[in-house]
């Protein structure tokens, strides 16, 4: 069975860009437009979500937010997560590594260098 | 453009498409917001929905290579984050250089949807951005107008993939620039929406003409079967099965049509921004209050309205609202007001647009008509002003200088007849000297199936655009008068001219069509009216217009042609044609 990656972002473009490498690399994709809608989404999947990629900046319920969220909820408190920021200040890398954070990438990014960083966490 | 080697050029077209769709969505919102910013220079949430457009921007253009776009942004993003930290102030210097650095972005974001991306010299509103980062204006900067160094694009911009999805409020889209509410706390329901080629659409309505036209058949078809024939029990079911069918397709038809529907708040949210740098090149003060945003037209005329709305207020601004001090001496607050609002009324959409300038001279334009040869002296002295004023709307007057001297209404009112023409529509001007004009423009809520009036005269049925009718009356030979020999309608303190098919379509009978027939039908295009002579009226009927092909198809005043439930074929008639071909004879 193949695994299944939350994709988090604000940006239709980014979540476009980021499950179509995914998907060509044989992951499911599920894509959520912000923080609520994520939680929304992952409440009515019937199956474990095995990985959470997400943006920082979205409205309604950032990404510290989510992360904070899905840590205090038993069946996520392993979830590995990656943040995607635009923000490459060492203040917004520790803070998310602090709420839970797994990885931090800093957009733009190969898609190359996100399926190495997805590897690390999830054995084909 | 970065190629990325685990995606496919398709997958890359695609999220290009999507890009550019986002984007237009985010540059639309910076638009409305950044202006809205000037009069609410500390909402603190407007500042964040600002920042997070632009940081956005910045960061799916980034991903997909489109260096310059990055760069632009990186820098207005510097700058916004000053001011929504409160480190730097909203001055309009400062707000003039992020709206000239959102035009050259548009520009940007033009060159990426067309294919050619060419470089740009950024320097000089990089430099600016710079300079009001640092928190200062520099002294002596200018705003040398850096988008005129931007060379445009040679091919006219190809739309990647046009989205009738893209303008619902309902989308992926922040920022709903249409709601009139603060946008931020509303935006928690989960966005439902997919984007839909325009062209598939467009099939679906065509199926649903074609439905609608076999709907008739049936209907009427059924109306007429004969029980005893047919067995009293069978004829039962087939009304009640022809019922539903009626009843379905008209339901069908509804919702089909509302998928066509945006919110005209699209067309109206470029407003503010149009009124506030017209309002500043001219030193005016005015406030723009619009109303009925979430109102909504089909498409197509959407993206028809948009043209004779800008030239409307662009001259309420320029020539209908006056300098502050000429209004106070005029006893009115410095501050002049346009209000735009819309709303639906029946089958059609009003778009109001209101001033509070100085208004029509009506005799400045009488005495340009008696000039212009419109009328003799003794006619035109004694028509009304209403009437007066749609002389304006006339190609040869409306761009005549006098008039947008003494009158103040510039050129372009008749391209605004036009297009309002074209959308079969209906405009009304009334103006009251030093009290300002308000012009109101009655449009139908769609134009792919009508609704029509069915009508007969010479033993020939027609049917006209029920959207157009205004009313019909029943005459009284007293009520018509003869002017230079032309039939007119006298009705209330109206004169409309009055016309007949015979001899308008077919040239049949005299030039000089007698008006004996009991009926007419008013109807309205654009500012002006007509009265059409008829024997009878038959009914009202759902019409798909149906072209007439290479052979027919050019023939003055008449649109097409259509299937009538009892499978006859009948023409619809052109009410521009039938206006010029009446304007001919007359």
């Amino acid at each position: 069975m193949s695994q299944t990656i939350l994709v988090v972002d604000d940006s239709p473009t980014i979540v476009k860009f980021v499950s179509f490498s995914l998907r060509n690399s044989g992951f499911e994709v599920v894509a959520a437009s912000d923080g609520m809608d994520a939680i929304e989404k992952m409440s009515h999947l019937s199956g474990d979500v095995d990985l959470v990629i997400t943006d920082l900046n979205m409205p309604n319920l950032d990404g510290y937010g989510l992360i904070g969220t899905l840590r205090q909820n038993e069946r996520y408190r392993q979830t590995p997560i990656i943040i995607l920021s635009s923000e490459d200040g060492e203040d917004d890398r520790q803070r998310g590594m602090e709420v839970g954070a797994n990885a931090y990438l800093v957009k733009p990014f190969k898609s190359a260098l996100l399926l190495d960083e997805v590897g690390k966490f999830l054995k084909k | 453009m970065t190629t990325d080697a685990n995606l496919e050029l398709d997958d890359m077209k695609e999220i290009i498409g999507d890009f550019l769709i986002e984007t237009d969505e985010l540059l639309h919102s910076l638009d409305t917001n950044l202006v809205k910013l000037e009069s609410a220079p500390d909402d603190l949430n407007l500042l964040n929905e600002i920042f997070r457009a632009a940081h956005t921007i910045k960061g799916t253009s980034s991903f997909l290579g489109f260096e310059q776009v990055t760069t632009l942004t990186h820098k207005m993003e510097d700058v916004l984050n000053k001011l929504r930290k409160g480190e730097l102030k909203v001055t309009p210097v400062r707000m003039d250089v992020l709206l000239e650095s959102l035009d050259l972005l548009k520009q940007l974001v033009e060159m990426v949807r067309s294919g050619h991306i060419e470089s740009v010299d950024l320097s000089g509103i990089l430099a600016m951005l710079e300079v009001q980062m640092e928190g200062g204006a520099a002294p002596g900067t200018t705003i040398a107008s850096p988008a005129a160094t931007v060379a445009q694009p040679t091919t006219a911009p190809i739309r990647v993939m046009e989205s009738a999805a893209k303008d619902q409020p309902a989308s992926f889209d922040k920022t709903t620039a249409a709601s009139p509410v603060r946008p931020g706390a509303e935006k928690k329901v989960v966005d439902q929406t997919i984007r839909v080629d325009v062209n598939r659409l467009d099939s679906l309505m065509n199926l649903m003409g074609e439905l609608v036209l076999s709907r008739n058949s049936l209907v009427q078809t059924v109306g007429t079967i004969n029980k005893d024939e047919v067995g009293g029990l069978h004829a039962e079911k087939l009304n009640q099965a022809a019922a539903s069918v009626n009843y379905i397709t008209t339901e069908l038809q509804m919702a089909v049509m509302r998928m066509r529907m945006q919110p005209i708040g699209k067309v109206f949210s470029k407003f503010p921004r149009l009124v506030r740098d017209l309002s500043r090149d001219s030193k005016k003060q005015i406030d723009l209050i619009l109303t009925g945003e979430e109102t909504e037209l089909d498409k197509s005329v959407i993206e028809e309205i948009g043209d004779p709305l800008v030239h409307i207020i662009r001259n309420s601004c320029d020539h209908g609202i006056e300098l502050p001090k000429v209004r106070e001496a005029g006893g009115k607050p410095a501050k002049g007001t346009i209000k735009l609002d819309a709303c639906q009324e029946g089958s059609n959409i009003v778009i109001r647009i209101q001033d509070d300038g100085k208004g029509l001279d009506p005799d400045a334009i009488r005495e340009k008509a008696i000039e212009r040869g419109l009328g003799t002296r003794a006619e035109i002295e004694k028509m009304a002003d209403r009437d007066i004023f749609r002389f304006i709307f006339e190609a040869g007057l409306s761009t005549a200088k006098v008039v947008t001297d003494v009158s103040g209404r510039g050129v372009g009112m008749d391209v605004v007849r036009t297009n309002i023409e074209k959308l079969n529509g209906q405009i009304e001007l009334d103006s009251k000297r030093g009290a300002g004009t308000t012009i109101t423009i009655k449009l139908p809520l769609t134009l792919a199936i009508l609704q029509g009036l069915l009508v007969e005269a010479d033993h020939e049925v027609y049917i006209l655009p029920l959207s157009s009718v205004i009313e019909t009356v029943r005459t009284e030979q007293s009520d018509v008068s003869y002017i230079n020999q032309r039939p007119v309608l006298r009705l209330r303190d109206e004169i409309i001219p009055i016309i007949n098919f015979a001899s308008c379509l077919r040239g049949q009978g005299n030039a000089v069509a007698l008006a004996e027939k009991p009926y007419v039908v008013v109807v309205g295009l654009a500012e002006q009216k007509l009265g059409i002579n008829i024997d009878r009226f038959l009914g009202q009927e759902e019409v798909v217009i149906k072209s007439l092909g290479s052979y027919l198809g050019t023939t003055e005043g008449v649109a097409g042609a259509t299937i009538l439930g009892d499978g006859r074929i009948r023409l619809i008639i052109d009410l521009i044609g039938l206006f010029n071909l009446a304007r001919r004879k007359r």
